[in-house]
């Protein structure tokens, strides 16, 4: 009875310890294979997947599968990238290759221009000669805008004074504005500094100048103001001109977009977009501040620091 | 692709006579990559909104999705481990864990997934939002300012499907809004965040790509697109 | 299921914000050390007294051997010292039948050889000198060398008289060691050394199958490896070694295991596990309280916290775990701290309640078990998870929403225009507590419970009944007798009470009355009982063993008679008799002792001597009696201590006639109150002196005992509820502060808007005084009822407790808790008061 006892005692335990290490081997191998998956996951993430385990194991086929699923999906990944660089490609080299005969049309529309040529082929002249102009504007803005979007042209922020970058767009775009009898109003000269590439930020702001020109009827104002925070130098451009309407204020920096209400007047829609991308590259960002007839505000926040 | 869409979203407290509609039938999407912001005065039912899209609280009627998922058809606790996997907060009054330094804080909702912090981008956040010198500090010794850009921090570290700022300027002075703003628009741009903002003013809502605005518990105005 | 791994930031966060609650991790670990004191003192004091009772148990049972082999011959030992199975085996030699001094008349002694193993497991080692080595050296208990008059003095000469098979021999020793007696152990020791033995060796040849001679025989304690199943392992013993356990058989040899070891759980009977039961109960609940609350309330202070997570991302289940961890990391530092001071009051706590059971006097053993720390630990650490259990349950299910709104204390009820006196502050205050009113009951309740307790005790140690407990022990104010009779070993004229004694109480100052009772084993009587059909216990004539006792006049007024009568003049005619009746321990009458119903007729034999001259020829001679009533029968005064079935009393002058040897068992007589001291001290001089085998028994020496057990009592209980009130009053401590504390910001407001500083005051002392009123009004209701149900109950119980409702502790008690109401929150507030309205108005943000 006793030796009868201590038999099933022991039965017992070695039945419980059993079912203890069979719980513990169970999970412990669970674990393994989740850990193994969460590595594939991370190493996928990473682009850095490879398989690892050759065997009749279920791990292993859905590895492969799993190799395969990133596979096709990189393969149709870089197609995609592919094909959005080939179209790239053919407006850089569209517009490169339009720009000598356009600067020959240029160049021989300004000599017939200096000919004397009957009085009623004048106009025909001075139209052809804007048309022109137009022409080069849009194909040197194509081709800005693809080479900053292909990565061609890299922008290379720097620490610089706001104020001479400023001086030098408004230098640029005083006459124009001069010919329409705007009056354009730096507030107060700032002595900020703020982290940008000059040249590029010089168009991009030019490009926001130029649009308050074109849409700010004569004798408005353009006034120009900087401010500084902590982290950001906002440089506000404001005119008095026709306004943005809000539903259309988020698309003015779409390319090619051109308000309804402007189709009369020249311009491509591409100045906003280019202008956007130069400084959001540079890590800030445009604002728009707009009421119809009210005058639009530009703001451009450029950040203080690296 | 839609990120965030309300069905005929409704919320009513209490019943019958005293009923309150807070909110009264909501429909609206964002898109991936968008920053909208939802103006409205106080009481119209924009924090509401906010606490629904965020799955805080739940609606009377309607449903939310987040990134194809209707967060209403989950249980409390998966819900929890929903928002902490897809939505950033960022709140009128911080809401950081005051016994956490910045860093900790920051990576809150990573550790509380299980994961280990993507080291790389963390550090890309932090410089963005320029907190390099803050990272060992306690909440309690920054100014708001500060306090709002580790908010932002650590929505943006788990990287979340969308960001819900409730009035994220809200204590703070115009100068520092101003700044926290532009991070925050900044920071959107350039890690492609999806962005709710909820706000009363005008001014700073221009900052979003689309406005939408909210009136007794009703969208006016606006595109609904 | 397999989870993510995220301990590591769970554990950072909760061992973040636990340093931010500093002040609540100092009540928290206070708490939680005071639990596990009452813990460990329980778990101490109840291993200790079930220790010490088996240790003296054992010691009675004379040895610590798992079994014994009794009365071998040298041969018979070694053929079972070698066995495989025995650990331990233990060479007992008893040198003499019996130590024949006469100073030894009152306490026996005993002479043996035991060697090394065998000192070792009859607690026996020299505390000076040394074991006995060469043949006439001899170690002795310090009382038996008292008695024999012998000076502790290494060298000292001893003379042993000792009976070695009939044969009287006288030995001189000299003395080499001596050990202070074991009180439970009410034999004296003498030990003898191997060369004694080996020079001895013919006289001690054990014969003890043959003759019952106890000279030479050995006994064997055997130690086997462990205690489980002894009888088995013995019966094997046995088995192998070829002795037989039948008393017929040749080979017969007498053997049994040590009845300490007999149950495992030894000493925890029903009882003792009730009421352990009932204080760990009690412990886990006060525990609960306190560390409930202290969580509960840090809780809800950081509640805009846990929100916070939850908007974040923390799970429910992660916010539990989070508050487990602190309550962990609080028990980790509390804990051992409980441990390490309940054990030293566990110990101190022992020998009182050991004092006061039936083994006063034994020797205290309270070892640091493992089991002790063990159980503690866990009862403590089972409390602290219990209790935190809710308080996590509820930081989970926190909404988020609470971070976006929720501030505790945002908006006070109260109207401010209506606090412009003091009367109204009282209503403020009042809708204050009704706050949050699960707070309140909390600390009400756990204020109330060490009050209804300490009622609870102080009731018990008054319901100690001294007119029953005296009634039960004392008829009279003394009673003497022969020693042996105090050892229930009362025989006959060897041993009956002197009269030189009686005669010299007698003609002490103040002597009023006295008596004579007569008995006695050696006047055996036998009664007829057809009605009985039990075999044992029976003559060969086929009646049953039985007492008649002789009473002189004062013991006869003194039997408490039950039915029938005592009519002195019937009785003595000598044709009638008084049966006894045994009571149970709460006096109260066992109706089926009584053989015969009053009326019936007894017929009585004994043995009597045919003619007076010739004592060894006698005759069983009848008598007959009619029973002419039933009298209770009380072990300590009117019987000889022994349980007879059949009890019967006569007067002392027919009792004479009808025995051939009367002998006085004892003595029984009062004397003038104011006389007490004096008779008590002079019997004590003269039982010492005078006559040694002769000893007394009083009114003093009981009363001794039973304001000891009160006293135990009051200890005891008084220490628990000290220790509970102190949780109490904790909890209370940690109420107001964290009233305060959370409300800091409305009480700035309220400055702000006018509220003077001294009316603020009066505000949290009418709040303080509220809960030290409702506390007393609490405790007093559920106190009095407590002890009208639960007290009473435990009384009527208990032979010695007469129940006595008792209120006066909450009473007095109400003062102190109105002090303590008003005190505690002008000192917490002043604590937390340094700054400015404007700093904290901001702070509170």
């Amino acid at each position: 009875m006793n030796e009868f006892n201590i038999l099933i005692l022991a039965i017992a335990m070695l039945s419980v310890a059993f079912a203890v290490f069979t719980t513990m081997r169970s999970r412990i191998n669970e674990k393994r294979v989740l850990d193994h998956l969460d590595a594939m996951l991370t190493a996928a993430m990473d682009g850095t997947f490879d398989e690892t385990i050759f065997d009749e194991s279920l791990l292993s086929s859905v590895e492969t599968k799993f190799a395969h699923y990133l596979s096709a999906s990189s393969v149709s990944a870089r197609n995609l990238a592919e094909e959005k660089k080939k179209i790239k490609e053919l407006i850089a080299d569209i517009s490169h290759q339009t720009k000598t005969p356009l600067s020959n049309i240029l160049l021989y529309a300004q000599l017939l221009g200096e000919q004397d040529l009957p009085q009623e082929s004048l106009p025909c002249v001075t139209a052809l000669n804007t048309q022109a102009e137009k022409l080069s504007f849009l194909i040197g803005s194509l081709v800005k805008t693809s080479r900053l979007e292909t990565g061609v042209i890299e922008l290379h922020p720097k620490q610089s004074a706001v104020q001479p970058m400023l001086d030098t767009v408004l230098a640029q775009v005083a006459p124009k504005a001069g010919e329409k009898q705007l009056h354009l109003a730096c507030n107060n000269a700032t002595a900020a500094d703020a982290c940008f590439d000059t040249k590029w930020t010089a168009e991009a702001i030019y490009n926001i100048l130029d649009n308050a020109v074109k849409y700010t009827p004569c004798g408005g104002t353009i006034q120009i103001a900087t401010t500084v925070y902590s982290l950001f130098c906002r440089i506000d451009i404001k005119d008095t001109g026709i306004g943005i309407p809000e539903e259309e204020q988020a698309k003015v920096f779409a390319r090619f977009y051109r308000s309804p209400a402007v189709s009369e007047s020249e311009g491509v829609g591409i100045g906003l977009y280019l202008a956007r991308q130069i400084i959001a590259d540079e890590g800030g960002y445009i604002k728009v501040n707009s009421k119809v007839g009210g005058g639009t505000c530009f703001s451009v926040f450029l950040p203080i620091a690296r | 692709m839609n990120i965030l869409q309300t069905k005929s979203l409704k919320k009513i407290y209490g019943t019958g006579e005293t009923a309150v509609h807070a909110l009264d039938g909501v429909d609206f999407t964002v898109e991936k990559g968008e920053f909208v912001a939802i103006v409205g005065m106080s009481g119209s039912g924009k924090s509401t909104l906010l606490h629904m899209l965020g799955g805080l609280d739940r609606p009377t009627e309607g449903s939310v999705t987040v990134d194809g998922k209707n967060i209403f058809s989950l249980k409390d606790e998966e819900l929890t481990v929903f928002r902490r996997r897809k939505i950033g907060f960022v709140f009128q009054n911080y809401n950081l864990v005051p016994v956490l330094n910045v860093y900790e804080n920051v990576v809150l909702p990573i550790q509380l997934d299980g994961n280990v912090p993507d080291d790389t981008y963390i550090n890309n956040i932090i410089a963005t939002l320029g907190l390099e010198s803050k990272l060992q500090s306690l909440p309690n010794n920054l100014s708001g300012g500060q306090q709002q850009r580790v908010a932002i921090a650590r929505a943006l570290a788990s990287k979340p499907a969308i960001i819900l700022a409730d009035e994220p300027t809200g204590n703070l002075d115009s100068k520092t809004s101003q700044d926290v703003l532009s991070l925050l628009k900044v920071t959107s741009q350039k890690f492609s965040q999806t962005i709710v903002m909820i706000t009363h003013n005008e001014e700073i809502a221009q900052l979003a790509d689309r406005i939408i605005r909210i009136e007794d518990g009703k969208i006016v105005g606006g595109d609904k697109a | 299921m397999i989870k993510v791994n995220n301990k590591k930031a769970i554990s950072n966060l909760s061992r973040r914000s636990f340093g931010a609650n500093k002040a609540r991790n100092y009540i928290a670990v206070l708490a939680i050390v005071l639990t596990t004191i009452l813990f460990t003192s329980l778990f101490t004091l109840g291993m200790g007294t079930v220790e010490s009772l088996q240790q003296a148990t054992m010691r009675q049972a004379g040895g610590d051997g798992h079994a014994v082999l009794k009365y071998m011959t040298k041969e018979q030992f070694d053929a079972v010292k070698d066995n495989s199975r025995i650990k331990e085996i233990a060479f007992d030699m008893a040198l003499c039948d019996s130590v024949e001094n006469p100073e030894l008349l009152k306490r026996h002694a005993e002479f043996w050889y035991n060697d090394e193993v065998g000192l070792k497991l009859s607690y026996i080692k020299p505390e000076v000198g040394r074991a006995p080595q060469t043949e006439n050296e001899i170690m002795v208990d310090s009382q038996t060398l008292q008695l024999l008059g012998v000076p502790q003095q290494l060298g000292a000469k001893v003379s042993l008289q000792l009976n070695i098979r009939g044969e009287m021999v006288t030995r001189e020793f000299t003395l080499c060691g001596w050990w202070t007696s074991d009180p439970a152990f009410n034999v004296g020791q003498i030990f003898a050394s191997r060369a004694y033995v080996e020079a001895h060796s013919e006289e001690l040849q054990c014969t003890y199958y043959k003759d019952l001679s106890m000279t030479g025989a050995i006994n064997a304690y055997v130690m086997f490896p462990n205690s489980l199943n002894l009888q088995a392992k013995l019966d094997q013993l046995m088995a192998e070694s070829e002795f037989s356990p039948i008393e017929t058989d040749p080979n017969y040899l007498d053997s049994n295991i040590n009845w300490a070891y007999l149950s495992t759980n030894f000493g925890m009977d029903a009882g003792t596990i009730l009421g352990l039961g009932c204080g760990l109960l009690l412990i886990i609940f006060t525990g609960y309280l306190i560390i409930y609350n202290i969580f509960q309330i840090s809780i809800v202070r950081d509640i805009r916290f846990y929100g916070l997570l939850k908007t974040i991302g923390t799970t429910a289940g992660q916010i539990r775990s989070m508050i487990r961890r602190q309550a962990l990391i609080l028990s980790a530092i509390g804990i051992p701290i409980g441990l390490f001071l309940g054990f030293f009051s566990g110990k101190a706590l022992v020998p009182l309640l050991m004092n006061n059971s039936s083994y006063a006097g034994s020797a205290i053993s309270v070892s640091p078990h493992p089991a002790i720390f063990m159980g503690s630990a866990l009862f403590a650490l089972g409390t602290v998870l219990i209790s935190t259990l809710k308080p996590g349950k509820m930081a989970g299910k926190v909404s988020p929403i609470e971070a976006v709104r929720y501030t505790e204390c945002d908006q006070p009820k109260q109207k401010h225009k209506k606090s412009t006196n003091g009367a109204k502050m009282g209503r403020i205050a009042l809708s204050n507590l009704g706050r949050n009113k699960k707070r309140t009951v909390l600390v009400v309740i756990s204020l109330s419970l060490s009050l209804i307790l300490l009622n609870t005790v102080v009731t018990l140690s008054g319901s100690i009944d001294m007119d029953k407990f005296l009634s039960k022990f004392t008829d009279t104010d003394f009673l003497i007798a022969h020693a042996d009779y105090f050892n229930n070993d009362f025989n006959g004229v060897e041993n009956e009470t002197s009269e030189q004694m009686i005669e010299a109480i007698k003609s002490l100052e103040g002597f009023e009355e006295g008596g004579r009772l007569y008995g006695g084993r050696e006047n055996l009587f036998f009664a007829k009982d057809p009605n009985n059909s039990q075999t044992f216990n029976r003559d060969e004539s086929g009646n049953f063993y039985g007492a008649v006792f002789g009473l002189e006049q004062l013991p006869m007024q003194r039997l408490e008679l039950i039915d029938g009568e005592i009519d002195m003049e019937k009785l003595l005619s000598g044709n009638y008799i008084l049966e006894g009746i045994h009571l149970d321990d709460n006096g109260r009458v066992i109706p089926e002792t009584a053989k015969y119903k009053v009326g019936d007729t007894v017929n009585l034999y004994n043995w009597r001597a045919t003619n007076p001259a010739d004592a060894e020829n006698r005759d069983y001679t009848e008598h007959k009696y009619t029973v002419l009533g039933h009298v209770a029968i009380k072990t300590y005064t009117n019987s000889d201590r022994s349980s007879w079935d059949y009890t019967f009393y006569l007067p002392a002058s027919v009792y004479q006639t009808i025995v051939d040897t009367p002998a006085v068992m004892s003595y029984v007589f009062n004397v003038k109150d104011n006389n007490e001291p004096a008779v008590e001290a002079f019997l004590k001089q003269y039982t010492t002196e005078i006559e040694p085998m002769m000893n007394y028994d009083s009114k003093g020496t009981t009363m001794a005992a039973f304001s000891g057990m009160r006293n135990t009592v009051l200890m005891v209980g008084g220490a628990l509820g000290g220790i509970i009130g102190m949780i109490g009053i904790l909890n209370f401590i940690n109420a107001v502060l964290t009233s305060i504390v959370a409300r800091k910001k409305e009480f700035a407001m309220l400055q702000s808007i006018g509220m003077t500083r001294k009316q603020l005051k009066k505000m949290l002392c009418c709040e303080g005084l509220y809960y030290a009123g409702f506390s007393a009004l609490c405790s007093l209701v559920f106190g009095w009822l407590g002890s009208l149900i639960i007290v009473q109950a435990i009384c009527s119980q208990m032979w010695f407790l007469t129940y006595h409702l008792v209120l006066w502790p909450l009473l007095a008690a109400v003062p102190v808790l109105l002090v303590l109401g008003i005190a505690v929150p002008l000192v917490v507030y002043r604590a937390t008061d340094h700054q400015s309205i404007v700093e904290r108005l901001r702070e509170a943000e």
